[in-house]
């Protein structure tokens, strides 16, 4: 080796070996060693998050906040995880301190009950962060019971308090959803509740141009459905399709017998005909169904298919709809269009859930059913059968599904609900004037992919990433909608573990997340930052005065404030500056 | 030679036993559990656990072990966790798509490479060698997704000649096109993610072909072939090149059946529906049971053709004797 080529070698070592040492050099803090009132020196901590390559959000969040916490002298670093993984450490082994994870995705915020109860710490039980409050179990449950709507979002909001102030978690930032669509081929989108891909936007929408029937909506989705069962599958890409032919359902759409209205969080009857009949005293509740709506096979939908459905869930314990019929004692089908349930106990679910729920055609089903008797395991029979021919009464047929490349469905003219007005998030209304003759649903496997597709025009509409935003907004074939997600990240922490038992720790370091710097610095504005564990979209149970712990604040504002709360509860620092 | 191949058929049969119970514990070594991307939010505890057991994962591991062992014994790969679809039929589903695209560009990148091998190292030293030689190791060196992007970018988005991934054009298909049509829509759809394998793959067979090519150019019949007069396109198609097929006849053995596992990464940039995809989706949700069978499908096909590369190998190298 010649001279020269060593000394190059030597000092590209040399300065790889310097940035390693300062890199590990800790940066002066003003605040070091926290000593927890019991006298001991805070033990180092893990911040446990997904993977960037799972979601970079969350990612960068933990790492941002494990830097905010370390300005008080919390020992915390920030770990990444598999999925699953993490899902094992937190929700089965109890096994961390604090984790970053996110809920939500239900109309009706029924987590509020069971992500705290103290009834679901067990193992797999949902209330992970162990969080134990008998005065909020018992003001939970009674909420659930409560069926009068305006006393039902007074005590959501009462127990929304209770949480901001305890912060067994905090919630931290819900992204704003970027769905961008060819203004060229359809117009009169509806921006509300699950985006313009939702069920009832596919219903209004009109093609640009007079009415061009022959026309095609089609819409790129990532992940190709492996099943069309409703009993069976979980996840949201394969809902977008399977509301179509069923009228809803209970996941991305809850619409079935009832729907409800957006502002004012009341039920407003869909297949049902007026209102819901509820005697208290009997807990029973009659419902009675509108005349004249047909399966796509032409057969009626009466009484005996919703009978059917909730009889056969409640039979084969299919997981899914576990909460829609654990409430039900019995049902009855009084006659062709009038049901009466009997409820074991009183709970909203059956306004919230039970009415959202799916509706079997019997003669479809009760041939499944009588199948899946017959097998070792009829609950994985049934909620895993391949059903070829989806059945439903919705606004669009099963037509074809070519794996691997595409789904179609085909308008159902003699939808019972076409021309029908219904209200909107917004304040209004939209007609569901049906000018979709076929919907193709088109599977990419990347989402540059998919994005590249829809500036080429080979799709109509889907989601897009915040990169491309700028590429979308110069190009004028394009509309972009933001729409507020139902989703909300948040730190959990463990409740039954020194320091974070204290809830006066929890509040201090509540003080020390900057949420408007993930808005801005994370998601480039397209995002809002959340005070309340239920989504600010979700506007008729959110609480929209839930305290904000210094939005607009300086960090050393901040910092300020945590260690006055952490002195006053008796912390102490081995240094001090 | 019949002990040899019964020999054969007992290393095949151990190995592949070997193979299956590390794939087993491969992914039970994970530290995740494939259940927790079926729970949702609303799932109460008692559903969560009912989903656990359908899975058999309530089980211990060594019980797991000899449930799995035996449903392999008598050819059953289970159902997808995912889907609840047999594995199997997925697995031929997806296989036909991949040998489509995967299978043919082997053939292809296999003839173009012996063609050029063989040309450059007949001229050895001149300016074709070195532009081919270079040429090929630069695309066998070059990473795959950003060599399938660009040609996307460019053949499909900018100059609009391909269309951008997947098998099919939906927009034809549901209007039940003629036969001809559909097979000059799926040859669109095919010449794209092709070409890129192709050109990605044709280096490597170029590159052995030339050295075997020149290996066997030193040998004393090539030069007693010479002496006797023989012409140059006799020598090198005949003499030289067939003696150099030996080694590349076992490498494209291995390549067949390897390719059946699929190009993952260009399935995945390209949208194709075939097995590699499948496997890397598989994976990501553990849907352990369509992985294993997967990967349990490859390794036969890998095994038996490696078999009969070796078979093949001593009718065509009478040297050669087991």
């Amino acid at each position: 080796m010649k001279l020269r080529q060593f000394i190059c070698i030597a000092m590209i070592f040399a300065f790889s070996m310097l940035c390693t040492i300062l890199g590990h050099i800790p940066q002066a803090q003003a605040y070091q060693g926290l000593i927890l009132p019991s006298g001991e020196k805070m033990a180092p901590m893990e911040l446990l998050t997904l993977t960037p390559g799972a979601d970079p959000t969350l990612n960068q969040e933990a790492v941002f906040i494990a830097e905010w916490w370390k300005k008080i002298g919390i020992p915390v670093t920030a770990k990444a995880m598999e999925k699953g993984a993490l899902v094992k450490k937190i929700f089965w082994a109890r096994d961390y301190d604090a984790t970053i994870w996110y809920l939500g995705g239900e109309r009706f915020p029924s987590y509020m009950q069971y992500y705290f109860s103290e009834a679901e710490i067990y193992e797999y039980g949902w209330n992970f962060m162990q969080y134990k409050n008998p005065k909020y179990d018992k003001l939970s449950s009674d909420w659930l019971t409560l069926l009068d709507r305006t006393k039902a979002q007074q005590s959501a909001f009462n127990l929304q308090k209770i949480i901001a102030d305890e912060n067994p978690q905090i919630p931290l930032i819900s992204d704003t959803q970027l769905t961008a669509y060819n203004n060229t081929r359809w117009k009169n989108w509806i921006n509300q509740y699950g985006g313009p891909q939702s069920f009832d936007s596919i219903c209004a929408i009109d093609p640009v141009g007079g009415d061009t029937a022959k026309d095609i909506l089609k819409i790129g989705i990532l992940k190709e459905p492996d099943i069309l069962n409703p009993l069976g599958t979980g996840f949201s890409d394969t809902w977008t399709i399977i509301n179509n032919i069923y009228n809803g359902g209970m996941w991305n759409q809850p619409t079935a017998l009832y729907r409800i209205a957006p502002g004012s969080g009341e039920l407003i009857p869909f297949l049902a005909d007026g209102e819901l009949k509820y005697d208290n005293a009997a807990n029973t509740a009659i419902v009675k169904l509108k005349k004249g709506i047909k399966w796509h096979d032409g057969t009626k939908l009466t009484a005996a298919d919703i009978k059917f459905t909730i009889d056969l869930i409640k039979e084969f314990k299919v997981p899914n709809y576990k909460d829609c019929v654990d409430i039900i004692d019995k049902i009855e089908a009084l006659d062709d269009y009038t049901l009466k349930y009997h409820l074991t106990k009183k709970n909203v679910n059956f306004y919230n859930k039970t009415m959202m729920m799916i509706i079997l055609q019997k003669q479809k089903w009760s041939v499944i059913a009588k199948e899946a008797k017959a097998k070792e395991d009829p609950t994985k029979y049934i909620s895993q059968y391949q059903i070829k021919n989806p059945m439903g009464a919705g606004p669009f047929k099963f037509a074809d599904w070519k794996k691997g490349s595409y789904i179609l469905l085909e308008k159902n003219s003699d939808w019972f609900f076409k021309d029908y007005t219904m209200p909107i998030g917004t304040g209004g209304t939209l007609k569901f004037d049906l000018k979709v003759d076929k919907i193709l649903f088109k599977f990419y496997a990347s989402s540059e992919l998919r994005t590249l597709a829809l500036k080429n025009g080979d799709i109509d509409v889907c989601s897009i990433p915040i990169a491309s935003m700028d590429d979308f907004k110069a190009d004028k074939k394009m509309t972009i909608v933001e729409w507020g997600n139902d989703w909300t990240d948040f730190i959990g922490f463990n409740c039954s573990k020194a320091p974070f038992n204290d809830p006066a720790f929890r509040k201090a370091v509540h003080y020390l997340i900057d949420k408007d710097f993930f808005v801005e610095k994370l998601q480039q504005g397209y995002a809002v930052p959340q005070h309340s564990v239920i989504p600010a979209v979700n506007q008729f149970w959110s609480d929209p005065k839930c305290p904000t712990y210094g939005a607009g604040w300086s960090m050393k504002k901040r910092i300020k404030k945590a260690v006055k709360i952490l002195k006053k509860a008796g912390y102490t620092w081995e240094s001090e500056n | 030679m019949g002990k040899y191949i019964i020999g054969r058929i007992v290393q095949i049969i151990i190995t592949f036993f070997i193979v299956i119970s590390i794939i087993f514990l491969m992914f039970r070594v994970m530290p995740s559990d494939p259940s927790s991307f079926l729970l949702t939010p609303s799932m109460t505890a008692e559903a969560k656990q009912t989903i656990r057991k359908q899975f058999g994962l309530d089980e211990p591991i060594a019980v797991q072990y000899v449930i799995y062992l035996k449903n392999f014994i008598h050819g059953d790969f289970g159902n997808s966790f995912y889907s609840g679809r047999p594995v199997m039929s997925i697995i031929m589903e997806k296989m036909l798509n991949t040998i489509f695209l995967s299978t043919t560009a082997v053939i292809l990148s296999y003839l173009i490479g012996i063609f050029i091998g063989k040309a450059i190292a007949w001229k050895r030293g001149s300016k074709a060698e070195k532009f081919f030689v270079i040429l090929g190791l630069w695309f066998y060196t070059t990473f795959t997704p950003w060599l399938g992007i660009m040609f996307l970018w460019i053949f499909a988005f900018k100059l609009k000649w391909f269309p951008l991934g997947g098998m099919i054009t939906p927009e034809k298909w549901i209007f039940d096109p003629s036969l001809f049509e559909k097979i000059c829509d799926l040859g669109h759809h095919l010449i794209l993610p092709l070409i890129t394998y192709v050109v990605l793959w044709f280096g490597s067979y170029l590159l052995l072909m030339r050295n075997s090519m020149l290996e066997t150019l030193k040998e004393d019949y090539i030069l007693t072939a010479r002496a006797k007069g023989l012409k140059e396109k006799v020598i090198k198609n005949r003499h030289a090149a067939r003696n150099a097929m030996l080694p590349i006849v076992t490498a494209f053995a291995i390549s067949i059946s390897f390719s059946i596992a699929g190009a993952v990464l260009i399935e995945t940039i390209f949208s194709w529906p075939g097995i590699g995809r499948t496997i890397v989706e598989a994976t990501l949700r553990q849907d352990y049971p369509l992985v294993q069978g997967a990967f349990a499908v490859i390794t036969m096909v890998v095994l038996l053709a490696n078999f009969a590369a070796d078979i093949a190998y001593s009718y065509l190298d009478p040297r050669i004797t087991y």
